[in-house]
Protein backbone atom coordinates (compact mmCIF):
# COMPACT_ATOMS: atom_id res chain seq x y z
CA UNK A 1 0.00 0.00 0.00
CA UNK A 2 1.38 3.42 -0.91
CA UNK A 3 2.37 5.90 1.77
CA UNK A 4 -0.17 8.35 3.07
CA UNK A 5 2.34 11.15 3.51
CA UNK A 6 5.40 11.71 1.35
CA UNK A 7 7.93 14.33 2.31
CA UNK A 8 10.56 15.17 -0.25
CA UNK A 9 13.64 17.26 0.48
CA UNK A 10 11.68 19.46 2.88
CA UNK A 11 13.48 22.52 4.19
CA UNK A 12 12.11 25.32 6.31
CA UNK A 13 14.22 28.35 7.11
CA UNK A 14 12.74 31.03 9.34
CA UNK A 15 13.82 34.62 9.52
CA UNK A 16 17.39 35.30 10.51
CA UNK A 17 18.45 32.10 8.72
CA UNK A 18 17.18 29.83 11.50
CA UNK A 19 16.97 26.39 9.90
CA UNK A 20 14.06 24.45 11.40
CA UNK A 21 14.01 21.57 8.91
CA UNK A 22 16.77 20.59 6.53
CA UNK A 23 16.33 18.35 3.48
CA UNK A 24 13.91 16.04 5.25
CA UNK A 25 12.75 12.93 3.37
CA UNK A 26 10.10 10.75 4.88
CA UNK A 27 7.29 8.40 3.94
CA UNK A 28 4.51 7.77 6.42
CA UNK A 29 2.35 4.68 5.88
CA UNK A 30 -1.38 4.23 6.40
CA UNK A 31 -2.97 2.54 9.38
CA UNK A 32 -0.23 3.19 11.94
CA UNK A 33 0.21 5.11 15.15
CA UNK A 34 3.47 6.96 14.83
CA UNK A 35 5.41 8.86 17.44
CA UNK A 36 7.12 11.99 16.15
CA UNK A 37 9.84 12.34 18.72
CA UNK A 38 12.64 14.74 19.33
CA UNK A 39 13.94 17.20 21.89
CA UNK A 40 12.57 20.73 22.15
CA UNK A 41 13.38 22.80 19.08
CA UNK A 42 14.07 19.76 16.90
CA UNK A 43 11.52 20.78 14.27
CA UNK A 44 8.51 18.63 15.24
CA UNK A 45 6.01 21.46 15.39
CA UNK A 46 7.41 23.07 12.25
CA UNK A 47 6.93 19.79 10.38
CA UNK A 48 3.38 19.50 11.68
CA UNK A 49 2.53 23.09 10.74
CA UNK A 50 3.89 22.51 7.25
CA UNK A 51 1.73 19.38 6.92
CA UNK A 52 -1.29 21.47 7.85
CA UNK A 53 -0.50 24.35 5.51
CA UNK A 54 0.11 26.78 8.36
CA UNK A 55 3.63 27.45 7.10
CA UNK A 56 5.04 27.58 3.60
CA UNK A 57 8.13 25.43 2.92
CA UNK A 58 11.34 27.12 1.88
CA UNK A 59 12.23 24.16 -0.30
CA UNK A 60 10.82 20.72 -1.07
CA UNK A 61 7.26 19.51 -0.68
CA UNK A 62 4.81 17.48 1.35
CA UNK A 63 2.14 15.38 -0.28
CA UNK A 64 -0.75 13.91 1.67
CA UNK A 65 -2.80 11.47 -0.37
CA UNK A 66 -0.87 12.80 -3.34
CA UNK A 67 -1.93 16.41 -2.77
CA UNK A 68 0.03 19.40 -1.56
CA UNK A 69 -1.33 20.85 1.72
CA UNK A 70 -4.52 22.71 0.80
CA UNK A 71 -8.26 22.36 0.69
CA UNK A 72 -8.18 18.68 -0.31
CA UNK A 73 -5.73 17.62 2.41
CA UNK A 74 -7.60 19.61 5.06
CA UNK A 75 -10.69 17.51 4.32
CA UNK A 76 -8.87 14.37 5.42
CA UNK A 77 -6.46 15.64 8.08
CA UNK A 78 -7.64 16.14 11.65
CA UNK A 79 -5.20 18.36 13.52
CA UNK A 80 -4.80 18.97 17.22
CA UNK A 81 -2.44 21.91 17.75
CA UNK A 82 -0.56 22.44 20.99
CA UNK A 83 -2.68 25.50 21.74
CA UNK A 84 -6.42 25.92 22.12
CA UNK A 85 -7.92 27.52 19.05
CA UNK A 86 -11.51 28.15 20.12
CA UNK A 87 -13.39 31.40 20.00
CA UNK A 88 -14.25 31.88 23.65
CA UNK A 89 -17.58 33.48 22.81
CA UNK A 90 -18.87 30.17 21.41
CA UNK A 91 -20.92 27.56 23.21
CA UNK A 92 -19.85 23.90 23.01
CA UNK A 93 -22.95 23.10 20.92
CA UNK A 94 -22.08 25.91 18.51
CA UNK A 95 -18.64 24.39 18.15
CA UNK A 96 -20.24 21.08 17.19
CA UNK A 97 -22.38 22.88 14.58
CA UNK A 98 -19.24 24.59 13.30
CA UNK A 99 -17.43 21.27 12.81
CA UNK A 100 -20.53 19.68 11.25
CA UNK A 101 -20.72 22.54 8.75
CA UNK A 102 -17.10 22.38 7.66
CA UNK A 103 -15.95 18.78 8.04
CA UNK A 104 -17.89 16.17 6.13
CA UNK A 105 -16.27 13.40 8.20
CA UNK A 106 -17.25 14.87 11.58
CA UNK A 107 -19.49 12.62 13.69
CA UNK A 108 -21.50 14.83 16.06
CA UNK A 109 -23.08 11.89 17.89
CA UNK A 110 -19.61 10.61 18.78
CA UNK A 111 -18.61 14.07 20.04
CA UNK A 112 -21.80 14.37 22.12
CA UNK A 113 -21.23 10.94 23.61
CA UNK A 114 -17.68 11.80 24.66
CA UNK A 115 -18.74 15.20 26.02
CA UNK A 116 -21.49 13.54 28.04
CA UNK A 117 -19.05 10.96 29.42
CA UNK A 118 -16.94 13.83 30.75
CA UNK A 119 -19.98 15.70 32.05
CA UNK A 120 -19.36 18.70 29.81
CA UNK A 121 -22.52 20.68 29.24
CA UNK A 122 -23.13 21.47 25.57
CA UNK A 123 -24.69 24.78 26.54
CA UNK A 124 -21.54 25.89 28.34
CA UNK A 125 -19.64 28.82 26.89
CA UNK A 126 -16.04 27.97 26.11
CA UNK A 127 -14.80 30.96 28.10
CA UNK A 128 -16.28 29.39 31.24
CA UNK A 129 -14.33 26.13 30.85
CA UNK A 130 -10.98 25.50 32.51
CA UNK A 131 -7.87 25.19 30.35
CA UNK A 132 -7.79 21.42 30.88
CA UNK A 133 -11.45 21.01 29.94
CA UNK A 134 -10.97 23.14 26.82
CA UNK A 135 -8.09 20.89 25.80
CA UNK A 136 -10.31 17.85 26.28
CA UNK A 137 -13.10 19.44 24.22
CA UNK A 138 -10.59 20.18 21.50
CA UNK A 139 -9.34 16.59 21.52
CA UNK A 140 -12.94 15.33 21.37
CA UNK A 141 -13.62 17.52 18.33
CA UNK A 142 -10.48 16.30 16.58
CA UNK A 143 -11.08 12.62 17.37
CA UNK A 144 -14.76 12.81 16.37
CA UNK A 145 -13.73 13.05 12.75
CA UNK A 146 -13.32 9.98 10.54
CA UNK A 147 -10.11 11.41 9.16
CA UNK A 148 -7.41 9.60 7.22
CA UNK A 149 -4.64 11.33 9.12
CA UNK A 150 -4.73 12.59 12.70
CA UNK A 151 -1.90 14.90 13.65
CA UNK A 152 -1.69 15.47 17.38
CA UNK A 153 0.87 18.00 18.56
CA UNK A 154 1.82 17.45 22.20
CA UNK A 155 -1.60 16.10 23.20
CA UNK A 156 -0.48 15.06 26.68
CA UNK A 157 1.87 17.90 27.54
CA UNK A 158 0.96 19.86 30.64
CA UNK A 159 -1.86 17.61 31.84
CA UNK A 160 -2.06 15.43 34.93
CA UNK A 161 -1.52 11.62 34.68
CA UNK A 162 -5.24 10.86 34.92
CA UNK A 163 -5.97 13.23 32.06
CA UNK A 164 -3.11 11.64 30.08
CA UNK A 165 -4.78 8.26 30.41
CA UNK A 166 -8.09 9.73 29.30
CA UNK A 167 -6.47 11.39 26.29
CA UNK A 168 -4.64 8.25 25.20
CA UNK A 169 -7.79 6.17 25.68
CA UNK A 170 -9.74 8.68 23.58
CA UNK A 171 -7.17 8.51 20.81
CA UNK A 172 -6.99 4.72 20.78
CA UNK A 173 -10.72 4.10 20.95
CA UNK A 174 -11.81 6.72 18.47
CA UNK A 175 -9.37 6.82 15.59
CA UNK A 176 -10.34 5.32 12.31
CA UNK A 177 -8.35 2.09 12.02
CA UNK A 178 -7.45 2.67 8.41
CA UNK A 179 -6.06 6.04 9.35
CA UNK A 180 -2.65 7.07 10.56
CA UNK A 181 -2.12 8.91 13.82
CA UNK A 182 0.99 11.04 14.25
CA UNK A 183 1.64 11.98 17.86
CA UNK A 184 4.31 14.54 18.56
CA UNK A 185 5.63 14.48 22.09
CA UNK A 186 8.67 14.29 24.28
CA UNK A 187 6.79 12.35 26.97
CA UNK A 188 7.69 9.05 25.37
CA UNK A 189 7.14 6.66 28.24
CA UNK A 190 3.49 7.68 28.46
CA UNK A 191 2.70 6.94 24.83
CA UNK A 192 5.16 4.20 23.99
CA UNK A 193 2.67 1.42 24.60
CA UNK A 194 0.35 2.69 21.86
CA UNK A 195 2.93 3.36 19.14
CA UNK A 196 3.59 1.23 16.06
CA UNK A 197 6.45 3.31 14.69
CA UNK A 198 8.67 6.16 15.79
CA UNK A 199 10.34 8.98 13.95
CA UNK A 200 13.28 10.67 15.68
CA UNK A 201 14.27 14.11 14.47
CA UNK A 202 17.04 16.36 15.68
CA UNK A 203 17.99 19.82 14.43
CA UNK A 204 15.50 19.48 11.61
CA UNK A 205 17.01 16.26 10.29
CA UNK A 206 15.71 12.72 10.31
CA UNK A 207 17.65 10.57 12.76
CA UNK A 208 15.59 7.40 12.66
CA UNK A 209 12.30 5.98 11.35
CA UNK A 210 11.67 2.46 12.62
CA UNK A 211 8.97 0.28 14.06
CA UNK A 212 8.78 0.05 17.84
CA UNK A 213 9.16 -3.70 17.56
CA UNK A 214 12.43 -3.38 15.64
CA UNK A 215 13.86 -1.00 18.21
CA UNK A 216 12.96 -3.33 21.04
CA UNK A 217 14.34 -6.38 19.26
CA UNK A 218 17.46 -4.87 17.69
CA UNK A 219 18.47 -2.56 20.52
CA UNK A 220 17.01 -4.52 23.39
CA UNK A 221 15.62 -1.32 24.85
CA UNK A 222 12.38 0.52 25.21
CA UNK A 223 11.82 3.47 22.88
CA UNK A 224 12.11 5.79 25.87
CA UNK A 225 15.51 4.33 26.84
CA UNK A 226 16.73 4.41 23.26
CA UNK A 227 15.56 7.99 22.85
CA UNK A 228 17.56 8.97 25.95
CA UNK A 229 20.61 7.27 24.49
CA UNK A 230 20.30 8.91 21.07
CA UNK A 231 19.58 12.38 22.41
CA UNK A 232 21.87 12.29 25.41
CA UNK A 233 23.27 15.74 26.12
CA UNK B 1 -18.33 26.65 1.83
CA UNK B 2 -18.32 30.42 1.30
CA UNK B 3 -21.92 30.62 2.50
CA UNK B 4 -21.01 28.70 5.66
CA UNK B 5 -18.02 30.93 6.31
CA UNK B 6 -20.19 34.03 5.92
CA UNK B 7 -22.84 32.57 8.22
CA UNK B 8 -20.36 31.77 10.99
CA UNK B 9 -18.51 35.06 10.57
CA UNK B 10 -21.77 36.95 10.93
CA UNK B 11 -22.76 34.93 14.00
CA UNK B 12 -19.38 35.58 15.60
CA UNK B 13 -19.36 39.30 14.88
CA UNK B 14 -22.87 40.80 15.05
CA UNK B 15 -23.39 41.16 18.79
CA UNK B 16 -20.79 43.81 19.67
CA UNK B 17 -21.48 46.26 16.80
CA UNK B 18 -25.24 45.86 17.33
CA UNK B 19 -24.80 46.61 21.03
CA UNK B 20 -22.69 49.69 20.29
CA UNK B 21 -25.24 51.00 17.80
CA UNK B 22 -28.03 50.31 20.30
CA UNK B 23 -26.19 52.38 22.92
CA UNK B 24 -25.72 55.16 20.36
CA UNK B 25 -29.48 55.26 19.69
CA UNK B 26 -30.16 55.58 23.42
CA UNK B 27 -27.64 58.42 23.74
CA UNK B 28 -29.18 60.11 20.68
CA UNK B 29 -32.65 59.92 22.21
CA UNK B 30 -31.41 61.20 25.58
CA UNK B 31 -29.55 64.08 23.89
CA UNK B 32 -32.68 64.91 21.89
CA UNK B 33 -34.81 64.82 25.04
CA UNK B 34 -32.72 67.58 26.60
CA UNK B 35 -34.72 70.00 24.44
CA UNK B 36 -37.80 69.10 26.47
CA UNK B 37 -36.09 70.17 29.68
CA UNK B 38 -36.77 73.66 31.03
CA UNK B 39 -33.10 74.58 30.97
CA UNK B 40 -32.62 76.52 27.75
CA UNK B 41 -34.32 79.72 28.89
CA UNK B 42 -32.64 79.68 32.29
CA UNK B 43 -30.83 82.81 33.46
CA UNK B 44 -28.08 80.69 34.94
CA UNK B 45 -25.63 79.66 32.22
CA UNK B 46 -24.88 76.33 33.93
CA UNK B 47 -28.20 74.78 32.94
CA UNK B 48 -28.07 75.36 29.16
CA UNK B 49 -24.37 74.42 29.31
CA UNK B 50 -25.21 71.03 30.80
CA UNK B 51 -27.69 70.51 27.96
CA UNK B 52 -25.00 71.39 25.44
CA UNK B 53 -22.67 68.93 27.17
CA UNK B 54 -25.24 66.16 26.71
CA UNK B 55 -25.52 67.00 23.03
CA UNK B 56 -21.72 67.02 22.80
CA UNK B 57 -21.74 63.59 24.40
CA UNK B 58 -23.92 62.39 21.53
CA UNK B 59 -21.43 63.83 19.06
CA UNK B 60 -18.54 62.07 20.80
CA UNK B 61 -20.59 58.85 20.95
CA UNK B 62 -21.11 58.97 17.17
CA UNK B 63 -17.36 59.12 16.62
CA UNK B 64 -16.68 56.60 19.39
CA UNK B 65 -19.15 54.03 18.08
CA UNK B 66 -17.91 54.34 14.48
CA UNK B 67 -14.33 53.97 15.63
CA UNK B 68 -15.21 51.26 18.13
CA UNK B 69 -16.85 49.10 15.48
CA UNK B 70 -13.87 49.47 13.14
CA UNK B 71 -11.41 48.60 15.92
CA UNK B 72 -13.53 45.63 17.01
CA UNK B 73 -13.65 44.27 13.46
CA UNK B 74 -9.91 44.79 13.02
CA UNK B 75 -9.11 42.96 16.27
CA UNK B 76 -11.52 40.18 15.33
CA UNK B 77 -9.78 39.75 11.94
CA UNK B 78 -6.34 39.70 13.57
CA UNK B 79 -7.33 37.23 16.27
CA UNK B 80 -9.28 34.93 14.00
CA UNK B 81 -6.62 34.79 11.31
CA UNK B 82 -3.25 35.18 12.96
CA UNK B 83 -3.40 34.16 16.62
CA UNK B 84 -4.37 30.82 18.22
CA UNK B 85 -7.80 30.96 16.55
CA UNK B 86 -5.98 30.93 13.21
CA UNK B 87 -5.03 27.30 13.83
CA UNK B 88 -8.66 26.37 13.30
CA UNK B 89 -9.44 29.04 10.69
CA UNK B 90 -6.58 27.97 8.43
CA UNK B 91 -7.19 24.25 8.79
CA UNK B 92 -10.78 24.47 7.57
CA UNK B 93 -11.16 22.87 4.14
CA UNK B 94 -11.67 26.21 2.41
CA UNK B 95 -9.49 28.29 0.12
CA UNK B 96 -7.70 31.49 1.14
CA UNK B 97 -9.97 33.31 -1.30
CA UNK B 98 -13.13 32.03 0.39
CA UNK B 99 -11.77 32.96 3.80
CA UNK B 100 -10.83 36.43 2.67
CA UNK B 101 -14.10 37.09 0.83
CA UNK B 102 -16.11 36.10 3.89
CA UNK B 103 -14.10 38.49 6.07
CA UNK B 104 -14.27 41.36 3.55
CA UNK B 105 -18.01 40.93 3.06
CA UNK B 106 -18.91 40.93 6.73
CA UNK B 107 -16.56 43.81 7.52
CA UNK B 108 -17.89 45.87 4.59
CA UNK B 109 -21.48 45.20 5.60
CA UNK B 110 -20.75 46.31 9.17
CA UNK B 111 -18.98 49.43 7.95
CA UNK B 112 -22.12 50.22 5.95
CA UNK B 113 -24.45 49.37 8.85
CA UNK B 114 -22.30 51.52 11.10
CA UNK B 115 -22.65 54.51 8.75
CA UNK B 116 -26.39 53.95 8.41
CA UNK B 117 -26.64 53.56 12.19
CA UNK B 118 -24.81 56.83 12.83
CA UNK B 119 -27.01 58.58 10.27
CA UNK B 120 -30.10 57.07 11.85
CA UNK B 121 -28.95 58.19 15.29
CA UNK B 122 -28.93 61.76 13.93
CA UNK B 123 -32.49 61.24 12.73
CA UNK B 124 -33.40 59.92 16.19
CA UNK B 125 -31.70 62.89 17.82
CA UNK B 126 -33.36 65.38 15.45
CA UNK B 127 -36.74 63.67 15.67
CA UNK B 128 -36.77 63.53 19.45
CA UNK B 129 -35.47 67.12 19.61
CA UNK B 130 -38.22 68.46 17.31
CA UNK B 131 -40.84 66.45 19.16
CA UNK B 132 -39.54 67.81 22.47
CA UNK B 133 -39.54 71.36 21.18
CA UNK B 134 -42.96 71.06 19.65
CA UNK B 135 -44.35 69.87 22.95
CA UNK B 136 -43.25 72.93 24.83
CA UNK B 137 -43.63 76.62 24.38
CA UNK B 138 -40.94 79.26 24.64
CA UNK B 139 -38.79 81.57 22.57
CA UNK B 140 -35.96 79.12 22.12
CA UNK B 141 -38.29 76.40 20.95
CA UNK B 142 -40.05 78.55 18.40
CA UNK B 143 -36.69 79.80 17.15
CA UNK B 144 -35.37 76.31 16.48
CA UNK B 145 -38.63 75.16 14.92
CA UNK B 146 -38.59 78.19 12.62
CA UNK B 147 -34.99 77.42 11.69
CA UNK B 148 -35.92 73.87 10.79
CA UNK B 149 -38.81 75.08 8.65
CA UNK B 150 -36.38 77.42 6.95
CA UNK B 151 -34.17 74.49 6.03
CA UNK B 152 -36.96 73.25 3.78
CA UNK B 153 -36.84 76.43 1.74
CA UNK B 154 -33.10 76.03 1.10
CA UNK B 155 -33.67 73.47 -1.64
CA UNK B 156 -35.12 76.13 -3.94
CA UNK B 157 -31.94 78.23 -3.80
CA UNK B 158 -29.49 78.18 -6.77
CA UNK B 159 -26.82 77.03 -4.31
CA UNK B 160 -28.45 73.61 -4.16
CA UNK B 161 -28.51 73.10 -7.91
CA UNK B 162 -26.98 69.71 -8.84
CA UNK B 163 -27.55 68.48 -5.30
CA UNK B 164 -29.31 65.32 -6.47
CA UNK B 165 -26.43 64.08 -8.61
CA UNK B 166 -24.13 65.01 -5.75
CA UNK B 167 -26.28 62.84 -3.49
CA UNK B 168 -25.91 59.91 -5.86
CA UNK B 169 -22.13 60.34 -5.97
CA UNK B 170 -22.04 60.55 -2.17
CA UNK B 171 -23.99 57.30 -1.81
CA UNK B 172 -21.70 55.65 -4.36
CA UNK B 173 -18.63 56.88 -2.50
CA UNK B 174 -20.05 55.65 0.80
CA UNK B 175 -20.60 52.17 -0.64
CA UNK B 176 -17.12 52.10 -2.14
CA UNK B 177 -15.64 53.42 1.11
CA UNK B 178 -17.20 50.56 3.06
CA UNK B 179 -15.39 48.07 0.84
CA UNK B 180 -12.11 49.99 0.61
CA UNK B 181 -12.17 50.83 4.34
CA UNK B 182 -12.54 47.14 5.14
CA UNK B 183 -9.80 46.28 2.65
CA UNK B 184 -7.39 48.84 4.10
CA UNK B 185 -7.80 47.28 7.56
CA UNK B 186 -7.56 43.71 6.30
CA UNK B 187 -4.56 44.44 4.08
CA UNK B 188 -2.79 46.39 6.85
CA UNK B 189 -3.14 43.51 9.29
CA UNK B 190 -2.20 40.93 6.67
CA UNK B 191 0.86 42.92 5.55
CA UNK B 192 1.81 43.44 9.19
CA UNK B 193 2.21 39.67 9.56
CA UNK B 194 5.21 39.85 7.25
CA UNK B 195 7.09 41.62 10.05
CA UNK B 196 7.29 38.36 11.97
CA UNK B 197 8.62 39.66 15.25
CA UNK B 198 6.51 42.84 15.38
CA UNK B 199 3.24 41.88 13.78
CA UNK B 200 0.99 44.46 15.48
CA UNK B 201 3.48 47.26 14.93
CA UNK B 202 3.81 46.12 11.32
CA UNK B 203 0.02 46.29 10.89
CA UNK B 204 -0.17 49.81 12.30
CA UNK B 205 2.73 50.88 10.11
CA UNK B 206 1.10 49.33 7.03
CA UNK B 207 -2.18 51.14 7.84
CA UNK B 208 -0.47 54.53 7.89
CA UNK B 209 1.59 53.68 4.81
CA UNK B 210 -1.49 52.67 2.79
CA UNK B 211 -3.32 55.85 3.82
CA UNK B 212 -0.27 57.97 2.95
CA UNK B 213 -0.19 56.37 -0.52
CA UNK B 214 -3.91 57.06 -1.00
CA UNK B 215 -3.46 60.70 0.05
CA UNK B 216 -0.53 60.96 -2.36
CA UNK B 217 -2.70 59.62 -5.20
CA UNK B 218 -5.43 62.13 -4.33
CA UNK B 219 -2.93 64.98 -4.33
CA UNK B 220 -1.53 63.99 -7.70
CA UNK B 221 -4.99 63.71 -9.25
CA UNK B 222 -6.84 66.51 -7.47
CA UNK B 223 -4.25 69.26 -7.43
CA UNK B 224 -3.94 69.79 -11.21
CA UNK B 225 -7.68 69.38 -11.59
CA UNK B 226 -8.40 72.06 -9.02
CA UNK B 227 -5.86 74.41 -10.59
CA UNK B 228 -7.30 73.83 -14.06
CA UNK B 229 -10.81 74.52 -12.88
CA UNK B 230 -9.70 77.68 -11.15
CA UNK B 231 -7.82 78.85 -14.26
CA UNK B 232 -10.84 78.12 -16.44
CA UNK B 233 -12.83 80.22 -14.03
CA UNK B 234 -15.24 77.35 -14.01
CA UNK B 235 -14.57 76.54 -10.40
CA UNK B 236 -15.12 80.12 -9.28
CA UNK B 237 -18.21 80.46 -11.44
CA UNK B 238 -19.69 77.22 -10.28
CA UNK B 239 -18.91 77.86 -6.66
CA UNK B 240 -20.80 81.13 -6.79
CA UNK B 241 -23.86 79.31 -7.95
CA UNK B 242 -23.54 75.72 -6.67
CA UNK B 243 -20.46 73.85 -5.47
CA UNK B 244 -22.12 70.47 -5.85
CA UNK B 245 -21.15 69.74 -9.44
CA UNK B 246 -17.50 70.19 -8.45
CA UNK B 247 -17.92 67.98 -5.42
CA UNK B 248 -19.69 65.39 -7.55
CA UNK B 249 -16.64 65.18 -9.82
CA UNK B 250 -14.35 65.09 -6.81
CA UNK B 251 -16.32 62.36 -5.05
CA UNK B 252 -16.51 60.30 -8.23
CA UNK B 253 -12.74 60.47 -8.67
CA UNK B 254 -12.25 59.60 -5.01
CA UNK B 255 -14.61 56.65 -5.39
CA UNK B 256 -12.68 55.34 -8.39
CA UNK B 257 -9.37 55.70 -6.52
CA UNK B 258 -10.77 53.99 -3.41
CA UNK B 259 -12.23 51.19 -5.53
CA UNK B 260 -8.94 50.65 -7.38
CA UNK B 261 -6.98 50.68 -4.12
CA UNK B 262 -9.48 48.30 -2.49
CA UNK B 263 -9.29 45.82 -5.36
CA UNK B 264 -5.48 46.04 -5.41
CA UNK B 265 -5.29 45.45 -1.67
CA UNK B 266 -7.65 42.50 -1.98
CA UNK B 267 -5.37 40.69 -4.42
CA UNK B 268 -2.30 41.56 -2.36
CA UNK B 269 -3.95 40.18 0.80
CA UNK B 270 -5.03 37.03 -1.00
CA UNK B 271 -1.51 36.47 -2.27
CA UNK B 272 -0.01 36.98 1.19
CA UNK B 273 -2.52 34.64 2.83
CA UNK B 274 -2.00 31.96 0.21
CA UNK B 275 1.76 32.14 -0.26
CA UNK B 276 3.25 33.78 2.81
CA UNK B 277 1.17 32.54 5.73
CA UNK B 278 3.26 31.83 8.82
CA UNK B 279 1.35 31.31 12.03
CA UNK B 280 3.36 31.78 15.21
Amino acid sequence: MSGLVKINNLTKVYEKKKVALEHLNLEIPRGKIIGLLGPNGSGKTTLIKLMNGLLVPTEGEIRINGCLPGTETKKCVSYLPERTYFQNSMQVKELIDYFVDFYGDFRPERARQMLASLGINENAYLRTLSKGTKEKVQLIMVMSRDAQLYILDEPIAGVDPAARDYILKTIITNYNENATVIISTHLISDIEKVLDEVIFIRDGRLVLHETVEDIREAKGKSVDAYFREVFAC
Amino acid sequence: MLGKLIKHEWKAVWKVPALLLGILMIIAAVAGLTFALPIWDSDWIGLPMSGIMLIMMFYVAMIGVSLGIVIYLAVRYFKNMFTDEGYLTHTLPVTSRQLLISKVMIMSVWELLSSIGVLFSMVVFGGVAVFSLASKEGDFASLVIEAMKGLGNLWDMPFFKDFQIFGVSTVFMELVSCFSGAMIIIASITMGQMIRKHRVLGSVGAYFAINAVIQGIFMVIMFPMTIKMALDNAFLYRFETSPFSFYTIMFTIMSVVYLAVGVGLYFLSEYLLHKQLELE
